[in-house]
């Protein structure tokens, strides 16, 4: 009998490890399914019970903000007993693997590296392009056919965020919006301050990733991604994607960027900028506010940052994609839809979220807001980038994959800056590139 | 106890034939013989009772992952479709063929001698701590500490030490040496730096394993080298190394293995960029840049055969003797 014990112990731990499996399981299962089924016994199925949020904004999750939503969203609509904010920092990382579980809550927002034909999988429509294109834009990003499976939750022009006093202590007095004029102003920023004329932000890296969002502003053309699709050789001489890369390649070749790119770090970039140290980022227009902030943060005046386009292929015309920033997209097994739906209508409409990021609203009444106002004085041209005609939603990223690019990756990118510090000719790399992605398109074309 | 109650009660009487319709042997003779066989069921179970935690977690965290590694590495898997297709040995096939993925492998060389250096370094503060020195527990702790930080902490502090007008840059201005290189800017120099930090991580642990085994060498050996007029390089060579050569061994397969699997170093650091991307830093780009999970799992797999294999020619060559010092 004395054996029973230790043996009773063991089987005890062995029960409990499986039914903390299984507990596991049901749980890993669950929270798309935990909240109760109210939606569907509420009336009409109007939006009622709980709602659960995967957001990339950790810090808007940590200062309350988002609850501050959600108890408008709570106070709108009473029937509905909770909001839950799950906020993750390796969004990009962590999401996608969760995909596949169908364990994302009942609103997310929509992970970099899903592509196109792979929407319908995962989300719930909207609804038609048709019906939604009457009140909201940017809606191409993330639809496929006519059904919408996301709805940006702001837009955002491309630009330049630059230190208007390091330019005027360098002599340049006329904002530069042509590819010639931009880089003769880090030049005189160079040579006349201390200041770096243009910062990679190379170590954490994103930020030359989304250098990719750039693609055809320097000409203006809104299809620039989808032609590239159809084109072999995207990197020969004034092709979009020679623009593209050209202005990272050249200002690095001629030594107008951070001495040493392995060290920078993003945090420290807003100050640098505020303060002067920096001229340049190549950033979006959700930058400027972050930028501002660390401007008057760092004792510096926030009237100092400025806003241009990306540097435009000719002189006399600057263009700015603007596109949506991350889309929010419902989870197609969530038992919550109308809920869902509601929130991001809500998030969209009434929550003033994009008023304080500084976004374009996806709401096309709304007006222009106030940071891109040096845009309309320059008179850049807005345009949204064209999607994917039908049938070729996921060519350009299965193109990009076969091609082992990674356009929108930041070890491309860093790979360019690596070459250029050592002074490799721009037209050896540039058609490196362009046999990579030939082989792409004849692998995945 | 029951055992023997149990004999004394059936010696003495001789039972009557029991009559039909009932069992042939006393009730409780039955039961003993159930008892015994539960017994001896229960003593079968126990060892399987208490492993199965471990081996339940074992197969759990090791081997599914494992056996998953390979399936989709027969994959074109992209690491978030549901449906993944099968592509045979394709995956194997491009890392036989593909030049560029093995490119990298280079850089493990630095690693490697980085490792070697670690090696002599822990070595030869493990001999001379095991003498009687000045505070030696002191620096016992001070060797073996950086082992104990977080590998992401490491990085983040090197990277402050390594950057322009960093702590490494002062302390050598400190000393009049003016104008130092960049050490992860300039990509001659980067694997070096790198291959540096890590060597201060890791002599800890080859240290303290060291100086284990160096402990456990009986001291009348020194005495009796002493009387034999042995001085201190000569017990170093002749006791001293023999004594720890397995551990020795031992480190230096960990050092080949680690050195062809470094990853988290190198990735905090730099990510990969400037050409200090190796051969697992790769794995995780295909994977998750390029999202070609299929690819990285036979990468992956391919790392691990590699270090097999390196494990195996060095057992082969230097096979596990007995030490012998008495």
């Amino acid at each position: 009998m004395k054996t029973k014990w230790p043996a009773a112990v063991a089987m005890g731990a062995l029960v409990s490890l499986v039914l903390a499996a299984c507990g596991d399981n049901g749980d890993g299962d669950g929270s798309g399914t935990s909240s109760p089924p109210a939606g569907a016994d509420a009336p009409a199925g109007g939006p009622a019970g709980e709602l659960k949020v995967l957001t990339h904004r950790t810090d808007l999750d940590q200062d309350g903000t988002l609850q501050g939503y959600a108890d408008k969203f709570m106070a709108k609509y009473p029937e509905v007993t909770k909001v839950e904010f799950e906020s993750i920092t390796a969004y990009d990382d962590d999401v996608p693997l969760r995909l596949s579980t169908g364990d994302f809550g009942d609103v997310l927002s929509i992970p970099n590296g899903v592509t196109n034909d792979q929407l319908a999988q995962f989300f719930e429509p909207f609804g038609t392009k048709a019906e939604l294109s009457a009140k909201y834009q940017f809606l191409d990003s993330f639809s496929v056919g006519d059904q919408v499976y996301g709805l940006a939750q702001g837009g955002i022009a491309t630009g330049v965020v630059y230190n208007k006093k390091v330019f005027a202590d360098a002599g340049v007095t006329q904002p530069p919006t042509s590819y010639d004029d931009f880089l003769a102003a880090l030049q005189a920023v160079k040579d006349n301050t201390d200041a770096v004329p243009l910062y990679t932000n190379y170590k954490d890296g994103w930020p030359l990733g989304d250098l990719q969002r750039n693609m055809g502003v320097a000409k203006g053309n809104a299809d620039a991604k989808n032609d590239m699709t159809a084109n072999d050789a995207p990197w020969a001489e004034d092709g979009d994607a020679y623009w593209l890369d050209s202005l990272l390649y050249d200002a690095v070749d001629k030594g107008l960027t951070e001495d040493d790119p392995t060290t920078t770090n993003w945090e420290e970039s807003k100050t640098l900028l505020g303060t002067g140290k920096v001229a340049t980022l190549v950033l979006q227009s959700w930058a400027i506010s972050q930028m501002q902030a660390a401007a008057t943060d760092a004792g510096a005046s926030a009237d100092d940052i400025g806003f241009l386009p990306v540097p435009s292929a000719t002189a006399g015309a600057s263009f700015a994609a603007v596109l949506g920033d991350r889309y929010y997209a419902m989870n197609a097994k969530s038992e919550n839809k109308a809920t869902a739906k509601a929130w991001v209508e809500f998030m969209i409409e009434e929550s003033g979220y994009d008023a304080k990021e500084g976004f374009v609203s996806t709401l096309k009444s709304a007006p222009l807001p106030s940071n891109l106002s040096a845009l309309s004085y320059l008179g850049t041209e807005l345009f949204e980038p064209t999607a994917a005609p039908a049938g070729a939603e996921g060519l350009f990223d299965a193109i990009d994959t076969a091609a082992e690019i990674g356009f929108s990756s930041a070890p491309y990118r860093q790979a360019l800056i690596d070459q250029a510090r050592q002074h490799v000719a721009k037209a050896e790399a540039f058609s490196a590139l362009n046999a990579k992605w030939a082989a792409g398109r004849a692998a995945a074309g | 106890m029951g055992e023997i109650s149990l004999r004394t009660d059936n010696t003495p009487t001789v039972k009557p034939v029991p009559p039909r319709g009932r069992a042939p042997w006393p009730r409780r003779v039955v039961s003993r013989c159930r008892a015994i066989s539960r017994r001896r069921l229960v003593r079968m179970i126990t060892p399987w009772a208490f492993l199965a935690l471990p081996l339940g977690l074992l197969i759990l965290l090791t081997y599914l992952p494992a056996y998953n590694l390979i399936r989709y590495s027969l994959t074109d898997w992209d690491g978030i479709d549901p449906t993944m297709n099968w592509v045979g040995l394709a995956n194997y096939q491009r890392m036989a063929t593909d030049p560029a993925l093995y490119r990298v492998l280079f850089v493990s060389l630095f690693y490697l001698v980085g490792a070697v250096v670690q090696i002599a370094i822990a070595l030869y503060f493990a001999t001379i701590l095991s003498f009687k020195v000045f505070a030696k527990n002191v620096f016992k702790g001070i060797l073996f500490f950086p082992y104990l930080i977080n590998g992401v902490a490491i990085g983040y502090v090197f990277l402050y030490l390594f950057r322009k007008d960093g702590t490494l840059d002062t302390t050598l201005a400190f000393f009049g040496l003016q104008d130092p290189p960049q050490w992860l800017g300039d990509p001659k120099l980067i694997n070096a730096s790198l291959a540096g930090t890590s060597v201060w991580r890791f002599t800890g642990m080859n240290f303290v394993l060291f100086l284990g085994a160096i402990q456990s060498i009986p001291g009348d050996l020194y005495e009796a080298a002493e009387l034999d007029g042995a001085n201190s390089w000569h017990r170093f060579w002749h006791i001293i190394l023999p004594g720890v050569r397995r551990v020795v061994a031992l480190s230096f397969i960990l050092a080949i293995s680690g050195a062809l699997a470094v990853f988290e170093i190198p990735y905090v650091m730099t990510g990969g960029a400037n050409g200090s991307k190796t051969f697992a830093i790769q794995a995780v780009e295909m994977a998750f840049t390029h999202r070609k999970v299929g690819l990285a799992s036979a990468m992956a797999l391919v790392l691990l055969a590699m270090v097999l294999l390196v494990t195996w020619v060095q057992r082969r060559f230097f096979p596990d003797e007995r030490v012998e010092l008495t």
